[in-house]
């Protein structure tokens, strides 16, 4: 006889709805599994025999044959033992087939028949809503992820045998049954593993200039470079970053719950993601870590820091080849993995936070404790490429914080206040661009610069001015008109007036890069 | 005054000279030990005396040429024909090589304990040149800005008013000095640890090449010598033998700069050094050698008249090199004073030393009568690097100077 029972699985960011096609006919008893399978989903065919003898139940001596549709997609992972088991026992008459209808089925068998957790139940149970199932059954531990999706029944079982149970019984009883399931869930201790404090602003005493340009950055998504020497605060501050951005929406939550799921770490305790993504990859980091792969592509780390904060520290020190990757990502929001079967795209929209010193050991300009020659300074400086920093509308140089300003405390400007600042600035944009699709000032290319940074004739004056006096180049020039817009913005303003020109002027240190020679 | 023992030409002195572990005292103790035996001998028969061996007839002695050296020398006679070859060669790039026999041999080498014997020079020499004098300028290859700007206001001062400026062309104050003072159309000279032939470091070529086409190299090691270690502190020697006086513009406490000074003293030469603060490592020499007695440099005008000028009487004429300001050197003690404004409290809390925004914003609140957020602070800022009174140096800030 033959069944087909359904089940999803992960392509890239998305789900796809997987039917698992079963037969049972006379024959020398033989248990075949296709359908461009992985060799981890054919041990599938041990573990659903042992587990479905384990359960109580037999598999009659006949020739089974499964197959998952569609046969040109490649399929990974041990999330089919459970619709495989289901499958057999339904072919085998064993269980009913109306009671299977509009029911998805996800999970991993143990030999003893439980039924054990799998990633990417998020983006799966989305799939499954989008298509129209009435129920997902999957494992209780994956309950949580699912619960965040709405307008779709679950049912977390525990076993196998708990599945057969619901399927058997009728409309009363697996209401029960899921009801009751939702109860421990409700009850179950909440682990002791408390989020850590977010770090925030008000712990970094002084750093006026930094916290200055964190929230424009923040406010108009510039991306922003960080130098000075070390133990200046450079990462504490990259942290504290990820508090003064606006809370994550509704949308955004669910992308990066999305991403969180498939890579296996989506802690949906308290529902959705709550929280902005803070990655800080070390700087021998691989360009594949970076943009993920695998054969059945899993996100990488600038995928993962969707939606948040990329911080990358020693920046001259990442190799060039893994800084050539953020080029992707920086300018269209998604980062591309191309494999035989298709591209696979993932979002990644992050805000990228640099940070390196001004020289090898840091210290230069000041001739006191640097002795690195201008050679030895221009060699680190050129490991960062120009496309790259093009993309990188502020820098800040950042020094160590005097004894004084540790103890002059309870003046510092928190958190909450800068996200306040970021928000209201946030607004003005959302009004400007409604009906676009930009966003942020920061993604204003050249000819939307144009069109939506017009400066008056008192402003072009100073523009003229700055551009001659601090030999700026039309790069610059760009990115001086996008920060002096969110400049603008963050006091509701709509003229731009020279002194934002003049603000964002001192957020560009082009200079950096032209080491003093001889002349 | 050295007299040879021997007239030689200079293409003969120079081979001499080129023979292994011949140096000028050797020389001449060989030549009056042949012309002792030979009174008539003449070049040709002084390399025969020391070919064949005659030489070890004579009352040579033991310390100034002992035995291994000699034979080393010998041997050395098979390579002269070879050596003569490259000379001509020499010659024919453009390479003057004078010797200690040459007219043109500057005098002031002459009084040197070591005498170079040889010396190649590319392009000029100082007493070539119409100008009244020269002044060596050496300091810190790891300059800060502050050197930087006072080598180049030096250099450039002397350069326009006819001194020349004597240096060793290394990375920094040197090279900075010697191309402030051509880019006026000076002259300078380069004194190099190396051949005249080889550019050191590679990052001069441009200077280099001005030396070469407008002004002089010298060096006393042959073309093609590759810049070694112990070659530096001996040419030091000779900048400030050539030089009527040295300035330090930037030294560390212990720096190869303070070994020209040494010279300096020891060739009995004018020191002058460039003070500085108290806490800047780069100054410390400098404000050391004035502590021991070396004059003070506080603008060129001031270092040429204590060199070639009145003395020291009128000192109230004696202006530091300064920066232009309008303000009056006093105030009436009954004139009330204003509030100084942010744009001037702004800048004078710059200077050449380069301060991070921060550094500034922290320096400057205290002083200011408002509440300065720090938005307007920089606002102030940028509008001073606008009207040319800041600079900016690895996104910090400075004063600017007027050159």
């Amino acid at each position: 006889m033959f069944v087909t029972v359904s089940s999803a699985a992960l392509s890239g960011f998305d789900a796809y709805i997987v039917g698992v096609e079963v037969d049972a006919s006379p024959g020398l008893p033989m248990f075949e599994l296709v359908g461009y399978v992985s060799s981890a989903v054919k041990e599938a065919r041990e573990r659903v025999r042992v587990a479905v003898r384990n359960a109580g139940y037999r598999i009659d001596p006949t020739r089974i044959t499964v197959n998952l549709s569609p046969a040109n997609i490649r399929k990974d992972g041990p999330g089919f033992d459970l619709p495989i088991a289901i499958g057999i026992l339904q072919a085998q008459e064993r269980i009913q087939r109306e009671a299977c209808e509009g029911i998805l089925f996800l999970g991993e068998l143990g030999l003893d028949g439980t039924l054990k957790p799998i990633t990417g139940v998020l983006p799966i149970v989305m799939e499954a809503a989008r298509r129209g199932f009435r129920t997902v059954i999957l494992p209780f531990e994956n309950l949580y992820e699912g619960q965040c999706v709405e307008g779709i029944r679950l049912f977390g079982a525990s076993s196998l045998t708990e599945v057969i149970e619901y399927l058997m019984g009728k409309e009363s009883l697996r209401q029960e049954l899921e009801r009751q399931k939702t109860e421990i869930l409700r009850l179950l201790p909440r682990t002791s593993r408390k989020k850590e404090e977010e770090p925030d602003f008000g712990q970094v005493y002084g750093q006026e200039a930094l916290k200055r340009c964190a929230v424009i950055a923040a406010a108009g998504f510039h991306h922003l470079l960080i130098y000075g020497a070390p133990g200046a605060g450079k990462s504490l501050s990259a942290r504290c970053m990820t508090s003064i951005l606006p809370p994550l929406t509704g949308k955004e939550s669910l992308e990066v719950s999305k991403i969180q799921s498939i890579c296996g770490c989506f802690d949906a305790t308290e529902g959705l993601a709550k929280h902005r993504p803070f990655l800080s990859p070390h700087h021998t980091s691989t360009p594949f870590s970076f943009t993920g792969g695998g054969s059945i592509p899993k996100p990488g780390t600038l995928s993962r820091a969707h939606r948040g904060i990329l911080f990358l520290d020693e920046f001259p020190l990442f190799s060039r080849e893994t800084l050539e990757l953020l080029r992707e990502p920086l300018s269209d929001k998604n980062v591309n993995v191309a494999r035989v079967n298709g591209v696979y795209s993932f979002p990644a929209a992050f805000l990228l936070v640099a940070a390196m010193n001004p020289c090898p050991c840091g210290f230069y300009p000041d001739r006191n404790r640097c002795r690195c020659t201008p050679g030895e300074i221009r060699k680190y400086l050129s490991r960062v490429s120009g496309p790259i920093l093009d993309r990188i509308d502020m820098h800040i140089p950042v020094a160590a914080v005097e004894y004084a300003a540790i103890k002059k405390q309870g003046e510092t400007t928190d958190s909450s206040t800068m996200q306040e600042q970021v928000i209201r600035a946030r607004k003005m944009q959302e009004r400007r661009f409604a009906g676009t699709e930009i966003l942020f000032n920061g993604e204003l290319s050249p000819t939307k610069i144009k069109e939506y940074c017009v400066l008056n004739a008192e402003a072009m004056a100073c523009m003229e001015k700055l551009y001659a006096a601090m030999h700026l180049s039309l790069r610059s020039h760009d990115k001086i008109l996008r920060v002096a817009r969110t400049i603008a913005d963050l006091e509701e303003r709509e003229e731009i007036l020279p002194e934002d020109l003049l603000e964002a002027a001192g957020y560009q240190s082009e200079e950096l890069w032209e080491v003093p020679g001889n002349e | 005054m050295n007299k040879m023992p021997m007239e030689l030409t200079h293409a003969q002195w120079g081979e001499c000279m080129s023979l292994p572990g011949m140096g000028y005292t050797r020389i001449c103790h060989l030549m009056e030990s042949y012309v002792n035996q030979e009174p008539k001998g003449d070049y040709d028969g002084f390399l025969v005396w020391l070919r064949s061996g005659a030489y070890r007839k004579a009352n040579l002695q033991p310390r100034v040429c002992p035995q291994s050296v000699m034979e080393r020398l010998v041997r050395g006679l098979e390579a002269l024909p070879k050596y003569r070859e490259e000379l001509k060669k020499t010659e024919e790039r453009g390479i003057r090589v004078i010797t200690l026999a040459d007219q043109d041999y500057p005098d002031s080498f002459r009084y040197l304990a070591d005498p170079p014997p040889i010396l190649y020079v590319i392009g000029k020499l100082p007493n070539e040149v119409n100008i009244k004098s020269s002044i060596a300028m050496v300091g810190a290859r790891l300059c800060s800005e502050y050197g930087r700007y006072v080598a180049r206001n030096y250099g450039a001062f002397f350069g326009e008013h006819g001194i020349g400026v004597i240096s060793g062309m290394a990375d920094g104050i040197d090279a900075i000095s010697q191309n402030a003072a051509m880019l006026r159309g000076g002259y300078s000279l380069g004194i190099l640890g190396c051949g005249v032939d080889i550019c050191y470091p590679t990052s001069n070529r441009a200077l280099y090449e001005r030396l070469i086409h407008e002004g002089g190299v010298m060096s006393e090691v042959p073309p093609g010598t590759e810049p070694k270690k112990g070659y530096f502190p001996l040419r030091n020697r000779l900048i400030s033998a050539l030089a009527d006086a040295v300035l330090i513009v930037e030294a560390r406490k212990r720096s190869g700069t303070l070994i020209t000074a040494d010279c300096a003293l020891e060739q009995g030469k004018d020191v002058f050094a460039v003070p500085g603060r108290l806490n800047e490592a780069l100054s410390a020499g400098c404000n050391r050698l004035i502590y021991q007695g070396a004059g003070i440099a506080l603008s060129p005008e001031q270092v040429l008249e204590d060199l070639y000028g009145r003395g020291k009487e009128d000192s109230e004429t004696y202006e530091q090199l300064s920066f232009e300001t309008e303000e009056a050197d006093f105030l009436a003690e009954d004139v009330c004073v204003p509030p100084k404004t942010l744009a001037v409290l702004i800048e004078e809390a710059l200077s050449l030393v380069p301060k991070n925004p921060e550094e500034l914003y922290r320096e400057v609140i205290p002083l200011t009568p408002e509440d300065i957020t720090f938005p307007m602070f920089i606002r102030e800022l940028q509008k001073l690097v606008l009207d040319g009174t800041a600079a900016r140096v690895a996104g910090n800030y400075i004063r600017r100077s007027p050159t």
